[in-house]
């Protein structure tokens, strides 16, 4: 039973999954989850960067700031020390994973009817992705304050993030010096009140 | 079927036969003592090269908030930090799973020290799952089958003198209970395998034989000044990338085949090591060589040290060991 439920877990997308997807849902929790992509089907082939501003002080003395990476340090951190550096990097990386994360299967869906020319909502979600996307909003949005709180003090009440999303050149053009793939940019909506929490 | 043979292979026998198999001895002493050891070290490792960083993670500050937590800790293994909401008892709580993880390394307390190392750091995992990666996983389904093991036989020490005879069925309990726990690990680091492999032949860049190149680009698995040796060459990205598809579909039929089980261990322990150095992931290489330690065939775990005694020996009497032998098995 428990290797059946497991094999069905850890495969990849199949209709004998689809069948008992609430069974294997409720197994799952908490023990055995099985996640066993790691790095495919497609690798990661981009390199994402969080960039933040605030709104900072009061009243009329209010102002915004410009935009800060607040991933890069935590990414040089992680080179500097190698074995003996810290998780931190992690965290912004799996939340801008969470904001990105769609189910597979209706992806596929909507991938086939963007490029058959269909005319259905390519934004429409599923129940379970909204559910995963707002929570993913309340940790990013927790994520951004603490890190506004850290670099502007306690006066940063609201907070704007840009995701950078800077793609590989491909692989026949992985030499030449200046090599750049596509940059996509994605503001995020301005999240307020940061001192309520 | 032939009718003797037939008659020969009941199912009744057939139960019987795999009731014996399961009951007569404990599997994979020495692997499963590895493994205990390395798990305790990629705890601590998470423990020590965090430490600084321990409240923003995961005490009352956390960026994943207590109340997440609390929803999703749903078993009582996981509950160690639903106390933690004030500094002082998350200071508690972490230093306590430190010590624990300490003595689990050590081989201190056998297998409550286990039992309470999978409750506080499983527990830790859920209080912040944002930091969690594939060793991670692995971790925390293993460490859950890891409370119903001895993996205290060897490179441990005991207080207690060494217990005398055990009943005939407890004993013939208390080994199948860990062998069934011993299966499950070793299938865990089978479908880890399939799984994994199962995916990657269904990606173009996997079956291009380009992936490697990509996933050495991403700034988190890079490593300056070496990653850039590796994927400008074209020879090493197909070799690396290829053979890593191979070895991981080759992996399960050759592990259970007694001929090819070291060798493929050897392999994957290699592979592991490669992945740690390159892509700067120790604690899941630490964890994956641990947990395929468990197919170490026991000629070669033999030569671990044994378990030792801390207080200096004390041979049991020949009177107070049939006294023993009665209290623990009911002669």
């Amino acid at each position: 039973m428990h290797a059946a439920l497991t094999i069905l877990l850890a495969s990849p997308p199949n209709p004998a999954q689809l069948a008992l997807s609430d069974a294997l849902t409720a197994y799952q929790r908490p023990h055995f989850q099985q996640n066993w992509q790691l790095f495919a089907p497609t690798p990661i082939s981009d390199e994402r960067i969080l960039l933040l501003r605030a709104r900072v002080g009061d009243g009329n003395a209010a102002r915004v700031t410009d935009y800060v990476d607040i991933t890069s340090p935590d990414l040089a951190t992680t080179h500097e020390l190698r074995f003996l550096a810290p998780k931190t990097a992690r965290i912004g990386l799996n939340l801008v994973q969470l904001l990105t994360w769609r189910d597979p299967i209706a992806q596929r869906i909507r991938d086939r009817v963007e490029r058959d020319g269909g005319s259905e909502n390519p934004d429409l979600l599923l129940p379970s992705e909204e559910t995963v996307l707002e929570e993913a909003d309340q940790l990013v949005q927790r994520y951004l304050c603490q890190a506004a709180a850290d670099r502007w003090g306690p006066t940063a009440q609201d907070v704007q993030a840009r995701l950078v999303v800077n793609e590989f050149p491909p692989y026949s053009r992985r030499t030449e010096p200046n090599s750049t793939g596509d940059v996509e940019i994605r503001e995020l909506p301005w999240m307020h009140g940061c001192g309520d929490s | 079927m032939d009718a003797r043979l037939r008659r020969l292979v009941t199912p009744r026998r057939a139960v019987a036969a795999l009731a014996e198999t399961l009951t007569r001895e404990k599997w994979a002493l020495g692997g499963l003592a590895l493994m205990r050891v390395m798990y305790a070290a990629a705890a601590l490792h998470l423990y020590l090269t965090n430490y600084t960083l321990r409240d923003e993670l995961w005490g009352p500050g956390s960026v994943y908030p207590h109340d997440s937590y609390r929803e999703i800790a749903v078993t009582p293994l996981t509950w160690a930090y639903t106390i933690a909401t004030s500094a002082a008892t998350f200071e508690l709580v972490f230093h306590i799973g430190i010590l624990v993880a300490v003595a689990m390394l050590l081989g201190i307390g056998g297998r409550p020290t286990v039992v309470a190392h999978a409750f506080l750091h499983i527990s830790l995992y859920l209080r912040n799952p944002l930091l969690m990666d594939g060793g991670d996983n692995i971790a925390h389904i293993a460490l859950v089958f890891l409370c119903f093991v001895d993996s205290s036989s060897f490179l441990s020490w005991s207080w207690r003198s060494p217990v005398g005879r055990q009943g005939r069925i407890r004993a013939e309990v208390s080994n199948a209970i860990h062998n069934v726990a011993l299966i499950a690990i070793a299938f865990q680091v089978l479908v880890v395998y399939w799984a994994s492999a199962m995916y990657k032949i269904q990606g173009r860049m996997w079956q291009d034989g380009v992936a490697l190149y990509y996933i050495l680009r991403v700034p988190e698995f890079t490593w300056p000044g070496v990653s850039e040796l590796v994927y400008e060459n074209r020879w090493l990205v197909f070799a690396l990338t290829w053979t890593t598809v191979w070895f991981q579909l080759a992996f399960p039929p050759l592990i259970l085949t007694q001929r090819f089980r070291v060798a493929i261990l050897g392999a994957a322990v290699v592979f592991h090591l490669g992945i740690a150095l390159l892509m700067n992931l120790w604690t899941f290489s630490i964890y994956m060589i641990g947990t395929e330690a468990v197919f170490l065939p026991s000629r070669l775990a033999a030569r671990l040290p044994a378990r030792r005694q801390i207080a200096r020996s004390r041979r049991l009497r020949p009177q107070e060991e049939v006294a023993h032998a009665a209290r623990v098995g009911g002669l």
